[in-house]
């Protein structure tokens, strides 16, 4: 089990060496003019559908974590309250 | 020695998924339109693996249960999807491990595109993975239900298939 996960966390962390410097490739020459990158970026930035900090965002953002809490929490009360009806009854 | 096996055919499965998605995504780093094409597709492929692994996996469930409760008449189908079983899971897992990756690649790729939706779907994809592998990997009980019961809550993998279509429908846009 321990080999297992130390070989998961090498293949993540080797599969970040290689994908992390390439998203940082994507840069062109023509880019390096000045501000040009930047004024690319920001009207990219506006092209985006839901960006992150936006009511809709921020919604459908806290939503997601705020469901997965709740079906963790969930999933914890029923193992909790099944294993304490097994020890009432025995 | 079957733990030994199973380790094996992991290590093997990891490097053949870092050798199928690793190289693609390098050789096209530098062609500015092909590379994002790339990136694109893989997102495609981590949708089709989606729906390829999970709907004939939840179907074969379903069958599965149905026949168990209907009765004696049905519990011949239920045995013959018994048979099945295991190969149909190795499929869902090797499918669902390779949509993982890949949708992550996509995700990693076009981080400066990111949004809410992205960002929840891979929070999700994420979770859904981790419940996966404790489900597979872990001995002990507890974290076995755990994993059981988080990996099929049907909530989750709603708000899965709402962010996947979201996501799709804003890409598009």
């Amino acid at each position: 089990m321990k080999s297992i996960s130390i070989v998961f966390i090498l293949f993540v962390a080797l599969s970040m060496v290689y994908i992390i410097p390439d998203v940082y490739a994507e840069d062109n020459d023509e880019d390096d003019r000045e501000g040009f990158g930047e004024m690319k970026r920001e009207r990219e930035h506006q092209d985006e559908g839901i960006p992150i900090g936006t009511d809709i965002g921020n919604v459908i953002l806290y939503g997601t974590i705020a469901a997965i809490g709740a079906s963790i929490a969930y999933t914890a009360f029923k193992i909790t309250s099944s294993k304490r009806k097994s020890s009432q009854k025995s | 020695m079957t733990i030994k096996k199973t380790n094996l055919r992991f290590i093997v499965f990891l490097t053949l998924l870092s050798l199928l998605v690793i190289p693609t995504t390098l050789a096209y780093a530098d062609d500015d339109d092909d590379a994002e094409d790339i990136v694109e597709n893989l997102g495609w492929v981590a949708v089709g693996a989606g729906i390829a692994a999970n709907i004939p996996f939840i179907a074969m469930n379903k069958i599965r249960r149905y026949a168990i409760k209907t009765g004696s008449s049905t519990m011949q189908v239920a045995k013959q999807i018994r048979t099945v079983y295991k190969p149909v899971l190795n499929f869902h897992i090797m499918l669902n491990s390779i949509g993982y990756f890949a949708g992550m690649t996509h995700g990693l790729l076009l981080s400066r595109h990111l949004d809410s939706v992205s960002l929840s779907l891979a929070i999700v994809m994420s979770v859904m993975m981790v419940s996966g592998l404790l489900l597979k990997y872990t001995s002990s009980r507890n974290s076995k239900i755990f994993g059981k019961l988080l990996h099929g809550q049907f909530g989750l993998v709603i708000l899965l298939a709402s962010l996947v279509i979201l996501h799709i429908v804003i890409g598009d846009d």
